[in-house]
Formats: structure tokens, C-alpha cells, sequence
């Protein structure tokens, strides 16, 4: 595992950060989606991926589109991740550019843990791919 | 057509009525109620389920269970003691997780096992957690504790 560290210089707190929702266990409410549901950022290797919106283009919305077909969207920014106790760290991925993640304090205990992922999350927007053409 | 096929031998009708090695083999006990818990078979069920659809999803993390998580979340589901639970809902984390949800109305009490780590339980209301703790190994009671308070019980 490499040692994440924080990177506000190449992500500062304005950068919007995306992760990908896989299914109706990860937004709330299920049939009617406002925000990420409280796991959503609760990975249990402690590196929630995220990607950098503003890197993104059509095309990386359309393979995501095709490799997760029901997916939806959840947007923080940086500085959102940092004033909840997360760490926005780089970590390339052979998937999409802009790759990073999200990391807790690495000594945070899992009941103050599930806090703070709810926290992040309470401040997460929703977002779904309607068309990619 | 051969007619030397091992089930064609004689030998095979060599079973005498009074013979009492099925009684005396578990494997071959006749089937009983073995717990009374009526949602635990649907949460072993849907454990099982959650193992096997678990894969690396890129971009998203890595949702494929190891048997010494399974096990742990199938230990867990044990040692619940409330006859009468909804049935849970069950999930694979991101990085191999279990995280196995009761909900009733806006309430809702979930268990997360993490992997070589531990096991947490959060109660949570609209789907915010407002209490959350670790549990010890082996140290059960608060999820129960939980569970009543969740069904009001």
C-alpha cells in the first residue's frame, strides 16, 4: 500500500471529486436518491476512489456508463473530504484519469469511522448519466 | 449393453434390515429444525450470495469476500439472540467488507465486519448514524442491545 498523504496542491479544496456509485446500497433514499448513503464512504481498506470531475469527458462517462449500467454519481468537493477529517490523495488508476483517494485519519477506530463517512456523505450531491452521445 | 457395471453387482443387495449405520452416521441423520430463528436462513442465504457475486469493480473497489469475512459475518448472524428480526439486508463493502442492515421505518442498525480489522455496529436514523461502536472480539451483547432497541423490544 503507498503511503497517501495529502495533496492540496494538486487537488485543492474548490476541486470537485466524484465517486462512483455502484448500486441502490450506496445513495439514500433508495427510490429516490438526494445524496450518497452513509457507506458509501465507509471502504473498508480505508481508500474511498474518487475521480476528478473537471478531468473528465464524454467519453469516460460513456465506459463508465457501459461498466456500470445502473450506477449514479456522488460529488464532493476536496475541501468538503478535508473539514470532515479525509485525506485527498493521489493514486493513478489504468481506469479513468484523475484517480485519487479519499482516506480517514489512519487511526480513526471503525465506530468513529462510520461517523465520519456519514458526515461525508451528508454533504455528497447526486448525480446520473441521462445520455452520452 | 454391459451388465458388470458396479450397480449391477450382487454385492450391492447385501444391506441387512436391522443394520443401524445410518442412525449412527451424522451425515445421514434425518433432517430436523435446527434453529428457530425464522430470518437467519434468509441472511446465511443471502451471505453466500454476496460472496459469490463479489469482484473487483474498477474505479470503485474491490468487493470480493474472503471466507475468513464470510465466516465472521456468519458468526455474528449466530450469535443473535431476537427470535423475531426483519429479515437483514446484505452488502459487500469496498475492500471486502460485510456490512449486514435490519431497518424498521426510518430506524436502522447496521453491522460492518471489516477484514483482519473488527466489527463496528451504528445505529441510524434516516440513514445518519447517531451512535456508533466497535465491538471486541467475541463481545456480541451491545449488538443485541441494539436490535431491542431498534424493534423497540
Amino acid at each position: 500500500m503507498p503511503p497517501f498523504v495529502d495533496d492540496p496542491v494538486s487537488y485543492p479544496d474548490e476541486l470537485r471529486l466524484l465517486r462512483i456509485l455502484r448500486d441502490s446500497n450506496f445513495w439514500h433514499p433508495r427510490d429516490a436518491p438526494i445524496r450518497a448513503s452513509s457507506c458509501a464512504f465507509y471502504d473498508s481498506t480505508r481508500e474511498n476512489s474518487c475521480f476528478v470531475l473537471d478531468w473528465m469527458t464524454t467519453e469516460h462517462f460513456r465506459k463508465i456508463k457501459e461498466t456500470y449500467p445502473d450506477c449514479k454519481f456522488a460529488v464532493i468537493t476536496a475541501g468538503d473530504a478535508r473539514a470532515k477529517g479525509y485525506s485527498v490523495c493521489d493514486d493513478p488508476s489504468d481506469f479513468l484519469p484523475g484517480h485519487v483517494v479519499v482516506c480517514p485519519p489512519r487511526d480513526a477506530k471503525i465506530n468513529v469511522y462510520r461517523k465520519l463517512a456519514g458526515n461525508l456523505a451528508s454533504c455528497s450531491v447526486m448525480y446520473e448519466i441521462h445520455r452520452t452521445d | 449393453m454391459s451388465f458388470i457395471w458396479p450397480e449391477n453387482c450382487a454385492r450391492l443387495d447385501r444391506v441387512t434390515p436391522d443394520c443401524q449405520t445410518l442412525a449412527a452416521d451424522s451425515v445421514f441423520e434425518l433432517p430436523r429444525m435446527v434453529d428457530k430463528r425464522p430470518w437467519l436462513a434468509h441472511a446465511f442465504t443471502e451471505l453466500m450470495q454476496v460472496q459469490h457475486a463479489g469482484k473487483l469493480e474498477p474505479g470503485i473497489g474491490d468487493f470480493q469476500v474472503t471466507d475468513d469475512t464470510l465466516n465472521m459475518a456468519g458468526r455474528i448472524l449466530g450469535s443473535i439472540k431476537h427470535r423475531y428480526l426483519p429479515s437483514p439486508s446484505l452488502s459487500a463493502l469496498s475492500g471486502g467488507g460485510v456490512q449486514i442492515t435490519w431497518s424498521n421505518g426510518a430506524g436502522a442498525v447496521e453491522v460492518s465486519i471489516f477484514p483482519r480489522e473488527g466489527v463496528g455496529v451504528a445505529r441510524l436514523v434516516n440513514d445518519v448514524p447517531i451512535k456508533a461502536v466497535e465491538l471486541g472480539v467475541a463481545e456480541y451483547g451491545q449488538m443485541n442491545e441494539f436490535l431491542a432497541e431498534l424493534l423497540s423490544l
